[in-house]
């Protein structure tokens, strides 16, 4: 991703000919994703996701607006990556036309909006003139490798996360209740896309790679900043827990055995499974905290049915 | 509108092919020799797209040069006339086909010899006259054939084909009406080998039915670096009879 | 090709003198041998391409459109892309106005109108893939043998249809020719009290003057233009060599058209 990062090539060096003898720099295994941390704030729809040292802050926001013409029945969503130079020094202020970043933005535009994730038909309100628009601000805070990852989770759990105002129609006229006055409602997530990053490298000669049936090609999961740097080629898998291949993205790079991306495609289901059980329990918490009261005020009892 | 059969109960599609047909591919080389040093025409079904190579040339600006190895550019031009509705606007900077370059860009560097060409910069322009689905495969095809033509040392062949899934019938080369109507997966094959350059899926696919789609995909796309050579060989013989009978 | 001083000097030197010596051998009214291709698109109503000997190369698709002539302004748009120009960039900019306004003033409305309420719009996207002398003129070829080659849906719907609220329908597949005249564009380059058409791009570079022409319908007419065609050379223009290069364009003109006619 940054360009005016420079590594010397000793450490370069000493990185790859690790990897050849199965290290990586921070003693994880080759297919070991790294700690989800999972943060809600105190609103709807604020969501920090940090893994490893990279942190993507993610808001969810929605207002009225009016449909497309040929829509008219689907709400509007929009995803917006923002990278700064708060996240590491190779990003521009307000650049983001960079390769990285058009690729970044439509690997997750891709996983989460075209793969209909959000149910944008929920969102309309009055067919044809009003529906909500929601958005998702991602907010790049700190690099270290693996951007699309991290943004898709937080994106997802946003959503997840999110409740918009309920709203009363009588006619053409809408009544949008406060949050204080009404129960907010969930957005409808119909699946919820993982995207699992993988990297490759080539140990041998660009000759062996094409030419050879070695394939010992290294292919590591979620990589680091520094592996990113230096890696030959890389491979986004995009699934959800239904067994769906959401989006797959293998823009180029080192040339890979298709039996080797399916293999890829399998470790990544893995994962997937994994990520969403965390999120899902992870909402289930602070909905509980939110709501510390219920059991309280619940009218249930502890009687043997 | 009457719904269209996309692909009968007899296992025919709306073009008359059968699943594991591709469409016609006709493709010559050197056809805009004033314009550039390396170009090619290729027709794959109603895709019509002309490529243009310049280079190893000194590049436009000193910042893009590397001191081992050349770089590439690519540069595609979708024409407002391609499709069979004019459209209002240009394409040139929508994220679409920016992302388009960049993989194309990326999908060469590691097939291209690079090295042996420091300092230079290799410009690829693409002009699509008309297109009808299944675009990126047909770029590729149209680079591979253009940087030959410009006797720029490459690995191999890299040919690309899209490979639909019909409810569990994976179809070869999807036609535009085909296209919008299932999900499809690209593939950039690296010569006879299977190795894949380039991936791309960008609708769901069941994740069992993957390993079919690609093993369709990767056969198609040899087929076509088998039609793409036919045609060079042909191109070659006939320049080499060219230079034989002047002497 | 950039030339040297010297050259340049010896070239200019070559084209004023009696009668001019032109660097390929040409005659002062002699053209450079072109090909042209029409109808290879099948998604446009017309295409042609069109290929110079100096290896300039120009695509032009005819798209039309059915509007309700009442509300549009214009029935013909032009757009214009050449490889290697920004679309803000001079010569793209210079050319398109030149087209529109040949274009828009010249072409006849009632040659379009298909009823009385809806008449077909004509979209005319011209990409030339490579240009190395100006390309106005072979552009404004390739947009030539595309209309004259350009086939429209026949209409089987009536013609008076002021009162009916319906849109005109066509025949399922037979095909109309447009029957439409189209203005051709000449360059002619001024050097010295010499006049040349379609001047070379080694030409351009040391003539005094361009001038543009425009010939429809038989006639010279509006827009004539003078075209700066380099930096160093160009000079006013004297009545003695508009007069010659519009006499020049009247002689062969008609040869031109009816050899894009065949």
């Amino acid at each position: 991703m940054a360009k005016d990062i420079d590594i010397s090539s000793s450490e370069a060096k000493f990185l790859i000919d690790s990897l050849k003898q199965g290290f990586r720099f921070d003693s994880r295994g080759f297919e070991e994703f790294r700690d989800v941390g999972i943060e809600f704030g105190k609103d709807f729809g604020d969501v920090t996701v940090t893994v490893g040292r990279t942190k993507v802050h993610c808001r969810i926001s929605c207002s009225i607006a009016q449909p497309y013409e040929d829509r008219p029945f689907e709400g509007l969503f929009y995803i917006s990556t923002e990278s700064s130079p708060m996240a590491g020094p190779q990003f521009e202020n307000g650049n983001n036309t960079g390769e990285d970043e058009v690729l970044c933005s439509r690997i997750i535009e891709k996983a989460v909006r075209r793969s209909g994730a959000l149910d944008v038909e929920g969102l309309c309100i009055v067919a044809g003139s009003k529906c909500w628009a929601v958005r998702a601000d991602v907010h790049f805070l700190n690099c270290d490798g693996g951007f699309i990852d991290v943004s898709c989770i937080a994106v997802m759990c946003g959503l997840l996360h999110f409740r918009k105002p309920d709203v009363t129609v009588a006619g053409e006229q809408i009544t949008v209740h406060s949050l204080d006055e009404r129960e907010p409602v969930p957005l409808g997530v119909l699946h919820i896309p993982i995207c699992v990053t993988f990297s490759f490298f080539n140990p041998e000669d660009a000759e062996e790679n094409i030419k050879g049936d070695l394939n010992n090609e290294i292919c590591l999961i979620d990589a680091t900043l520094k592996e990113e740097l230096l890696r030959d080629g890389t491979l986004t898998v995009t699934l959800n827990k239904n067994r769906e291949v959401v989006q797959v993205s293998k823009a180029g790079g080192l040339p890979m055995d298709a039996l080797m991306l399916m293999d890829c495609c399998h470790k990544a289901y893995k994962i997937t499974e994994t990520l969403t059980d965390q999120i899902t329990s992870e909402l289930k918490r602070d909905a509980d905290s939110r709501n510390q009261f219920a059991a309280m005020l619940s009218s249930e009892n502890a009687r043997v049915s | 509108m009457s719904r269209l059969e996309i692909y009968s109960p007899e296992g025919l599609r709306v073009d008359g092919r059968r699943w594991n047909e591709l469409r016609r591919l006709e493709c010559s080389i050197n056809t805009h020799t004033s314009a550039s040093d390396g170009s090619s025409y290729l027709e794959q079904g109603n895709n019509k797209i002309i490529t243009l190579v310049n280079g190893p040339q000194e590049p436009k600006l000193r910042s893009q040069m590397s001191i081992q190895k050349a770089t590439i550019s690519v540069a595609i031009n979708i024409t407002r006339f391609s499709k069979m509705e004019r459209s209002k606007t240009s394409h040139r900077n929508e994220r679409r086909v920016l992302e388009m370059q960049t993989a194309l860009v990326r999908t060469f560097e590691k097939n291209v010899q690079l090295h042996l060409y420091p300092r230079t910069q290799i410009d690829i322009q693409i002009h699509v006259l008309q297109q009808d689905g299944g675009l990126m495969g047909s770029l590729i095809n149209g680079i591979t054939l253009a940087l030959i033509d410009a006797g720029i040392a490459m690995y191999d062949y890299i040919s690309g084909v899209s490979v639909g899934l019909y409810d569990t019938t994976p179809l070869l080369d999807l036609n535009s009406v085909e296209e919008s109507s299932m999900s499809s997966v690209t593939l950039g094959v690296v010569g006879k080998s299977e190795k894949l350059s380039l991936l791309l899926v960008e609708d769901k696919i069941p994740l069992d039915r993957m390993e079919s789609v690609l093993a369709i995909g990767i056969a198609g796309s040899h087929r076509i670096r088998e039609l793409m050579d036919r045609e060079l060989r042909k191109h070659g013989r006939k320049r080499l009879s060219n230079v034989s009978s002047n002497n | 090709m950039v030339l040297s001083v010297t050259e340049k000097l010896y070239l200019h030197e070559s084209l004023v003198s009696n009668p001019p010596a032109r660097p390929d051998g040409r005659s002062a009214d002699q053209f450079r041998p072109i090909e042209i291709f029409t109808d290879f698109l099948p998604t446009s109503n017309g295409s042609s391409k069109i290929v110079a000997s100096d290896g300039t190369e120009c695509i032009v698709s005819a798209k039309c459109k059915v509007v309700d002539h009442t509300l549009e302004e214009d029935l013909i748009e032009v757009d214009v892309d050449i490889a290697g120009h920004r679309d803000d960039s001079p010569l793209v900019q210079g050319t398109l106005s030149v087209l529109n306004r040949v274009l828009l003033s010249q072409i006849d409305r009632g040659s379009l109108r298909l009823t009385k309420k809806y008449s077909f719009k004509l979209y005319i996207d011209v990409l030339v893939l490579s240009s190395y002398s100006h390309p106005l003129t072979l552009i404004s070829f390739a947009i030539y043998s595309a209309l004259n080659s350009t086939l429209l849906p026949t209409l089987i719907s009536s013609d008076d249809d002021l009162d009916v609220a319906e849109l005109p329908t066509f025949h399922d597949y037979d095909l109309t020719k447009l029957t439409i005249k189209v203005p051709v564009l000449f360059t002619v380059a001024v050097c010295g009290k010499n006049v040349i058409v379609d001047p070379a791009s080694s030409e351009s570079d040391v003539a005094n003057n361009g001038i543009l022409v425009t010939w429809y319908d038989g006639k010279v007419t509006a827009p004539v233009r003078t075209l700066g065609l380099n930096e160093d050379y160009v000079s006013g223009i004297t009545p003695q060599s508009l007069a010659d290069g519009l006499k020049l364009i009247e002689d062969i003109a008609p040869k031109v058209v009816k050899a894009l006619d065949s």
